[in-house]
C-alpha cells in the first residue's frame, strides 16, 4: 500500500511536469542573444614612410571574441596616406578578411577612404576623421556586409617628463546606403597609450567599449588592445 | 603600491568585461502559432502532406511583385507576347533553351485553414514544366516557396516554417492528363523503400492584387524539399553532403569531366569538399572494373548504396521515366548518408513518370543505353551478380507495390479523391481540353500499369 501511494505521487508529479513544460513550450519561444563580450584586438604594422607627405603602411590583425577565445577575424590591411601640411591628411586603404562565420570562414574585403584633421591646444593634441567605408564578401558578390560613415575624434594629452601620454578616442558609426536601415549603429570609445622604444619601434595599447545604437537587444564588447608598429623612414628624404 | 593599482585595476576590467547572453521572448507577428510557425515544432506531415484530401491553399501577391515575377520570367525566356494579360500570364513563345538563373523570388501571405504566414518567398521553379508553360501561355505554372526567405527584411518571421517545413515545391502537373505521375510514383518509391519526396494534392488560389480576387491556378502536386526534411525523416540525419546533379558531371562518366559547378551542393554548402563524388566517379570509371570486377565491387560497395541503387533502378525502370538517368542528366539527389558512410540515390521530379508518351524511356536491360554516356546503368548492369539483384527487385516491385491490381485501385481512388478539383479547373489555368482528358487518362494509366506488369514479367528470367 505504501509503494502504491509513493508510486501515484511520483506519476502525480510527472504528469504535472510534462503538461507545465508543454504548456510553456507551445506558447513561448526564446532566443539567445550575445549582449555583451571581451575581445582582444592585436596586430603587428610595418610602416614606410617616403618623406613627410607621403607613407604607406601594411598591418594583420588578429581580432578574439567570446571572452578572447574564439577566433573573430583576421584581416590584412594595406593603406596609403598624404599630408598636404601638418594639418591635413588624406588616405585610402584596403582590407582582406577572413571572418569566423557559425560552421566556416568566409572571406571578405573592405576599402576606405579617409580625410583627417590635426590640431593642438597646449598639451592637448587631437585630430577628427572622417571615413567611408564599403566591403562585400569576397569572390565578388552582392551581398552588403559593411557600409559605413565614421566620424572619429581622437585626444592625445602630453605629460610632461612621462613617456606614456593617455590617448582617449571617440567614433561613431552610421549606416549608409540603400540596404541600410538605421541611422547611427554604433558608437566606441578608447583609452589607451603608446610606448616608443625608439624612432623605429613602438607599442600600443588600448582599452575600449564599443556599444551598438538602435537595437532591440545593443550588444556591449568590451575591447583589450595591443599592437606593435615598425616604422621606417626612407633616408635619403630626410631633412 | 602603484603597480599593485594598475595590476587591480586591469583584473577588475577584465573581469567585468565578461561575455554575456540574455535569453529573450522572440517577438513575432500577430497569428504566429508555435505549432504552425515554429522551427521548434515539430514537423507536421499529416496536415501538410495529407494522402486522403486535397488541400486549398491561398496565396496573396501583391500586384508590383506579381509584375516583378512576369517580367523576370520574359527576360528569362524571351517572351514575345502575353504580358499580364488573362489574370497575368506572360509567355507564348521565347526561346526554346533552358535557362541556369533561377526566377527572381518576391513576397506573397499564405493561407492554409485560414491560418496566415507571412511574407513568405515565392518563386517560379522548374526546366521545361516552367518554360512549356510559359511558352503556352499557361497561368498554372510550377511554384517554389520558402517560408523565412524574408527574414533578414521582416526579422518577426525569423525562422518561420509552415508546419515545420521551411521549403516546399509545388509541381503543376504538366504533360499529365491524369495528375497522379508525381504522387503515384513517389507513393511506389516509398512503398517499395527508395528513399524519395512525399506528396499530396493541392488546390491553389492566388490573388495577384489585380483586383479580381482569388483565381484558382489548379491542382497542384505538393511535394516535400529534399534537403529541407526530407533527410532528417528518411536517414535521420541532414548533416551529410546532399548534392542535385545537373549537367553532364551528373552521368560520372570519364567521358565527361568532373565538373563541381554541375554538382550543385545542396547541405555543407559552404565546405568547398566534393571528395566523396569524386571517389565515386574514380571508382566507377576505374580500371578495376574489367581487370578485376571483384576488387570493382568492394571499392564501389564502400562508398555507394548500390543494393539501394539497384532498387531504385528496378522500380524506375519498370515504372517508365525518361525525364532522368539514362537520358537526362538531372532529377535526382545523392545524399552521404553518415550512419554508414554510403551514397544513396533519391528520385526526384518525377512528372514525366508511368508514361510511355514520349517513346524514349530506358529498357529493362539498358541496351539503348551507351554505357559511356550512363556508365550507372551499363557498368552495373553488366555484373552478374548486380544483375540478378536488380531483376529479383523488379520481380518483388511487381509482385508488391506495383502489381497491377495495387496500383491500379490506387489509381482510382486517387483519381475520385481529385476529380472534384480537376474538373474545377479552366481556362489557362489547366493542361487539359476538356475533363474528359482526366476520365480517359485515368484508362490510359491502369492499362500502362498492366502492360508495364507484362513487360517486367517477360524480361525477368
Amino acid at each position: 500500500m505504501k509503494i502504491h501511494k509513493r508510486y501515484r505521487r511520483v506519476l502525480f508529479l510527472f504528469a504535472l511536469f510534462t503538461v507545465l513544460s508543454n504548456r510553456t513550450k507551445a506558447q513561448t519561444e526564446y532566443d539567445t542573444i550575445v549582449v555583451a563580450d571581451l575581445e582582444s584586438w592585436t596586430s603587428a604594422e610595418f610602416k614606410y614612410k617616403f618623406n613627410s607627405k607621403f607613407d604607406f603602411d601594411i598591418a594583420q590583425n588578429l581580432r578574439l571574441k567570446k571572452n578572447s577565445s574564439q577566433l573573430e577575424r583576421t584581416f590584412t590591411q594595406v593603406g596609403f596616406n598624404f599630408k598636404p601640411n601638418k594639418n591635413f591628411k588624406f588616405g585610402i586603404g584596403y582590407r582582406f578578411i577572413w571572418e569566423q562565420k557559425s560552421s566556416s570562414i568566409q572571406t571578405e574585403h573592405r576599402w576606405n577612404v579617409d580625410g583627417a584633421y590635426k590640431f593642438e591646444v597646449g598639451e592637448l593634441s587631437g585630430q577628427t576623421r572622417i571615413r567611408f567605408q564599403n566591403g562585400k564578401e569576397f569572390p565578388l558578390s552582392e551581398n552588403f556586409a559593411d557600409k559605413h560613415l565614421r566620424l572619429k575624434l581622437k585626444l592625445d594629452y602630453n605629460i610632461k617628463n612621462w613617456k606614456l601620454d593617455p590617448e582617449f578616442s571617440s567614433e561613431i558609426f552610421r549606416a549608409v546606403g540603400n540596404e541600410s536601415t538605421k541611422n547611427f549603429d554604433k558608437v566606441r570609445f578608447t583609452l589607451g597609450t603608446d610606448y616608443k622604444f625608439n624612432k623605429q619601434h613602438s607599442i600600443s595599447i588600448f582599452y575600449g567599449i564599443e556599444k551598438d545604437l538602435n537595437e532591440t537587444y545593443p550588444k556591449t564588447t568590451y575591447l583589450v588592445g595591443i599592437g606593435y608598429k615598425f616604422t621606417l623612414k626612407n633616408k635619403s628624404n630626410e631633412e | 603600491m602603484k603597480n599593485n593599482i594598475i595590476i587591480f585595476a586591469a583584473i577588475a576590467i577584465v573581469f567585468s568585461s565578461c561575455y554575456k547572453e540574455e535569453v529573450i521572448t522572440k517577438e513575432r507577428p500577430e497569428g504566429w502559432n508555435y505549432l504552425t510557425h515554429s522551427d521548434q515544432a515539430p514537423i507536421n506531415y499529416n496536415v501538410v502532406f495529407p494522402q486522403d484530401q486535397v488541400n486549398k491553399m491561398y496565396i496573396v501577391i501583391t500586384n508590383d511583385d506579381w509584375e516583378t515575377m512576369q517580367d523576370d520570367l520574359d527576360d528569362m525566356y524571351g517572351g514575345s507576347g502575353g504580358g499580364p494579360g488573362g489574370g497575368g500570364q506572360g509567355g507564348g513563345g521565347g526561346t526554346s533553351t533552358f535557362s541556369d538563373e533561377k526566377p527572381v523570388t518576391v513576397k506573397c501571405q499564405v493561407y492554409l485553414n485560414d491560418i496566415q504566414w507571412f511574407d513568405v518567398g515565392i518563386r517560379y521553379k522548374g526546366n521545361s514544366s516552367l518554360q512549356t508553360a510559359y511558352q503556352q501561355g499557361k497561368g498554372k505554372k510550377p511554384l517554389r516557396m520558402d517560408f523565412d526567405y524574408f527574414e533578414d527584411i521582416n526579422p518577426l518571421i525569423d525562422d518561420q516554417r509552415f508546419y515545420g517545413f521551411k521549403e516546399l515545391s509545388l509541381g503543376n502537373n504538366i504533360n499529365d492528363n491524369s495528375f497522379m505521375h508525381e504522387k503515384v510514383a513517389t507513393d511506389m518509391f516509398r512503398s517499395f523503400g527508395v528513399p524519395a519526396p512525399i506528396v499530396s494534392f493541392y488546390e491553389i488560389y492566388i490573388d495577384n492584387g489585380d483586383g479580381n480576387g482569388f483565381v484558382y491556378y489548379g491542382l497542384y502536386s505538393m511535394m516535400e524539399v529534399v534537403f529541407d526534411t526530407m533527410l532528417e525523416d528518411r536517414f535521420g540525419s541532414n548533416t551529410g553532403n546532399c548534392y542535385k546533379p545537373d549537367g553532364d558531371a551528373a552521368r560520372f562518366s570519364d567521358s565527361y569531366s568532373f565538373d563541381t559547378d554541375e554538382l550543385e551542393k545542396k547541405t555543407n554548402e559552404d565546405a568547398a569538399d566534393w571528395s566523396d563524388l569524386q571517389a565515386l566517379y574514380n571508382v566507377v570509371n576505374s580500371d578495376n572494373r574489367t581487370s578485376n570486377t571483384e576488387q570493382w565491387k568492394t571499392d564501389l560497395e564502400a562508398i555507394f548504396d548500390v543494393d539501394g541503387y539497384l532498387k531504385y533502378l528496378a522500380a524506375n525502370t519498370t515504372m517508365q521515366n525518361w525525364d532522368t538517368y539514362g537520358n537526362m542528366t538531372h532529377n535526382f539527389f545523392l545524399y552521404h548518408d553518415p550512419a554508414d558512410g554510403l551514397i544513396k540515390w533519391i528520385p526526384w521530379d518525377n512528372n514525366e513518370a508511368l508514361s510511355n508518351d514520349k517513346n524514349s524511356a530506358m529498357d529493362f536491360d539498358f541496351a539503348s543505353a551507351n554505357d559511356n554516356d550512363w556508365p550507372l546503368l551499363g557498368y552495373i548492369y553488366d555484373v552478374p551478380e548486380y544483375q540478378t539483384i536488380y531483376n529479383n527487385y523488379i520481380d518483388d516491385f511487381i509482385e508488391g507495390p506495383f502489381k497491377a491490381s495495387n496500383v491500379n485501385a490506387i489509381y482510382q481512388n486517387y483519381f475520385d479523391m481529385i476529380s472534384p478539383s480537376v474538373q474545377n479547373e479552366s481556362g489557362i489555368y489547366t493542361y487539359l481540353n476538356s475533363y474528359s482528358d482526366f476520365t480517359t487518362a485515368l484508362n490510359t494509366q491502369q492499362n500502362h500499369a498492366i502492360s508495364r506488369n507484362n513487360a517486367a514479367a517477360s524480361y525477368t528470367p
